[in-house]
């Protein structure tokens, strides 16, 4: 009796859950009129992913992989005391999503509002819970059923060397992406800001100072040092305005782009080398707290404030004529939203430390599924962030100068979103910037929108501390990012070299100075094309940061594929990732293909190149202009050869993918 | 209150200690087991030499 009616419960709960997500979900499709409540955004967000875990987790969970409780995981069976560890549950969980979710989920999401809402939030919502999650949980899984080796490893054991090999050249090529374009990013956000550039640099020095307390004074007193050093960074965000209004020091402050990523990029090189107790330990346990605070007090200010989101649900952009980057939705808005969707280089967490310190292979599903979903929730809520912003002042923000031209505020106007040049520099005024106006890379108008909330929520009067504070925030976790980047990145170039070239290093310091200067000197440039680049270089740097990561999530799919077929009883179980790698597969070489031999010179690399060509060719360029030209022709079709590269190892790991399974077959 | 504890002493590098200490012990070697402090400073350098942080 007590049974059917806890079951009769369950049955309604799960009811009024999914009439509740199809409403608002209804609701943020059909609503057209000056605004939206994000309130459906969340109680669609939240809804959609309750069911997903409560029903298709758990269908994979039983079904699928057959978690058993009974099994020893790694952490049990290898106990070492070091790597392998059992750890709680929980601890493992916020272990886990501290370590997929970085600045992507954020950023993505902010320039694909080009489109409007609702594509983004679309693919948020179906990717995460039917890609991402899936994948994520599954290459935990088969991580830990394998004494928790890495997807490389795995893959090289499984598919075939060849494959391997493929996925560790994507792996570092992905790397080396991300940290030039996070680099961009930051560089972006600093750029003739004072107060932010003055609050991000001290946070060198107070990480610093914590981490030489934590290595001399009291190597177990993490907890304390972290607060103490979010405090000081707090007051770095506090005295970033005295900089700001001091007619000396704001001009020591106020650096230009080029400046700034030569700054980042020394900054790169010195962390790499650094001894990690100096400065990428203690950075990192500050941007931790940090990041896992800041996302909870965003929740809140927004559970509180409710605001209403102003950005149509779709654009005039979706044609292809975006400002922020160009391309039609169909591939770009896949490849752009990667993080927070689908990620592939969450499958190296996955298959990392994760699954050494997991106790249970129940957990699987909250750890592996759950972090993603919490994840697609950060996504969500830079949606509603750039959301909430004037559509006028949200473009104003985001678009390359060379779109807007010298009357930023008419050409933003002609495009249908009213603002006036007035309004751009009061919102300027209010936040303690000297201007938004193409304040590119999506940093700013994220941060704009997370004041307002914060403002909305907590106090209108401090919004240019809570502009500042998520200007840090956002600063901090993307250098911590560039920081470890360079240095893993440093050591799978070291093992590259010597096992490729059977190279045994008789100075171990020096190898390690020529291969961080190696990686620093690849995503430099990279970044460094970007920080010059008339358009912002977002348009060239993040499709190519996208078509990485999407390329390594096929790679991670079709492993999880070749693993769930050959271990499944019922081969059809293995869609779960096959349906998603197609897609990923089919996204990717698509945007490779468009990017690569598109005619429309703003999207494809080569016809940039070839009308750069053709300027040198009328003979109308002279001296440095004609240097730059020349310099132009290689860095866009250096692109191209990348974007191909990245399509190329794609399809060599599916192809060998493929080739497993036949080969299996004809062995049965 | 006893995951509050657990937390802190895993943020501490208490935990990770603990059993390092623990597993030393069992495996009765003759040498002496590390400091905490040389333990947490070779714990951090490993860390490091792997990709523990995302986009």
């Amino acid at each position: 009796m007590l049974k059917n009616i806890h079951k009769s419960f369950s049955l309604l709960s799960w009811l009024l859950i999914a009439v509740a997500g199809g409403a608002s979900f209804a609701g943020i499709a059909l609503i057209r009129g000056e605004s939206i409540s994000s309130l459906w955004f969340i109680i669609a967000c939240a809804s959609f992913q309750l069911i997903a875990y409560r029903f298709y987790s758990a269908f994979i969970a039983t079904k699928i992989l057959v978690l058993d409780s009974n099994l020893a995981t790694p952490a049990f069976a290898r106990d070492d005391g070091e790597d392998f560890v059992p750890t709680n549950k929980w601890i493992v969980f916020g272990h886990h999503f501290a370590a997929i979710a970085g600045p992507g989920p954020l950023i993505g999401p902010t320039l694909a509002m080009q489109f409007g809402y609702l594509p983004g939030t679309i693919w948020i919502l179906l990717g995460c819970v039917l890609g991402g999650a899936v994948q994520d949980m599954v290459i935990l899984f088969m991580s830990i059923r394998r004494q928790g080796r890495s997807l490389g490893r795995m893959i090289k054991d499984e598919i075939s060397p060849l494959a391997g090999y493929a996925a560790l050249i994507g792996t570092l090529a992905i790397v080396i992406i991300l940290i030039a374009v996070l680099g961009l990013v930051v560089v972006k956000a600093l750029m003739h800001s004072p107060w932010g550039t003055f609050t991000v640099a001290m946070t060198i020095p107070i990480a610093m100072i914590i981490g030489c307390y934590l290595y001399f004074i009291r190597p177990n007193g993490v907890l304390e040092a972290s607060i103490a050093g979010i405090a000081l960074f707090c007051l770095a965000v506090y005295f970033g305005e005295v900089i700001h209004n001091h007619p000396t020091l704001s001009l020591i402050f106020d650096r230009s782009g080029r400046f700034l990523a030569i700054s980042v990029i020394i900054y790169g090189f010195l962390a790499a080398v650094l001894p990690v107790w100096l400065l990428l330990a203690p950075r990192d346990y500050l941007s931790s707290f940090l990041k896992l605070g800041t996302i909870a007090l965003l929740a809140l200010a927004l559970l509180i404030f409710q605001p209403d989101i102003k950005m149509p649900a779709l654009t005039q952009f979706i044609d292809g004529s975006g400002p922020i980057f160009s391309g039609k939705i169909f591939p770009f808005l896949f490849i752009t939203i990667a993080c927070g969707a689908i990620s592939g280089f969450h499958a190296l967490v996955s298959s990392g430390t994760t699954p050494k310190i997991i106790s249970n292979e129940q957990d699987v599903r909250l750890i592996g599924y759950g972090s993603m979903l919490l994840e697609g929730c950060v996504a969500m809520m830079a949606i509603i962030a750039a959301g909430i912003l004037e559509p006028g002042i949200f473009f104003a923000i985001n678009s390359p100068s060379a779109v807007l031209g010298s009357d930023p505020a008419s050409t933003i106007s002609s495009w249908g979103y009213v603002v006036t040049n007035q309004e751009v520099n009061l919102l300027a005024k209010q936040m303690g910037e000297n201007t938004l106006f193409s304040r590119t890379g999506g940093a700013p108008s994220l941060a704009v929108g997370m004041a307002s909330i914060f403002a909305s929520a907590f106090g209108q009067g401090m919004i240019s501390l809570w502009y500042h504070f998520a200007i840090m925030f956002e600063a901090v976790f993307i250098l911590t990012t560039l920081d470890a980047g360079t240095r893993v990145a440093r050591f799978m170039l070291e093992d590259f070299i010597k096992q490729v070239f059977k190279f045994k290093p008789k100075n171990n310091i020096l190898f390690a100075i020529f291969t961080s200067f190696l990686v620093v000197s690849a995503w430099g440039y990279f970044l460094y094309i970007g920080v010059v680049d008339p358009k912002g270089g977002v348009n060239m740097l993040w499709p190519l940061f996208g078509m990485s990561n999407q390329m390594l999530a096929g790679i991670a799919l079709a492993f999880a594929t070749v693993a769930i077929y050959h271990k499944s009883p019922n081969k059809k179980y293995c869609l779960i990732t096959a349906l998603p790698l197609a897609f990923v597969v089919m996204i990717t070489s698509w945007a490779v293909i468009m990017k690569v031999s598109s005619p429309d010179t703003s999207i494809g690399f080569l016809a940039m190149a070839n009308s750069v060509q053709q300027n040198i060719n009328s003979g109308l360029l002279f001296g440095q202009d004609l240097e730059l030209a020349k310099r132009m022709i290689f860095n866009q079709k250096l692109l191209a050869f990348l974007a191909i590269s990245f399509m190329l190892i794609l399809w060599i790991v599916v192809f060998e993918a493929l080739r497993e399974i036949y080969r299996k077959n004809q062995k049965r | 209150m006893n995951f509050l504890k657990q937390l802190i002493e895993y943020i501490n590098g208490d935990f990770a200690y603990k059993n390092y200490l623990k597993i030393f012990n069992k495996k009765n070697c003759q040498k002496t087991p590390l400091s905490k402090k040389d333990f947490l400073r070779q714990k951090e350098q490993r860390k490091w030499q792997k990709i523990n942080r995302c986009c």
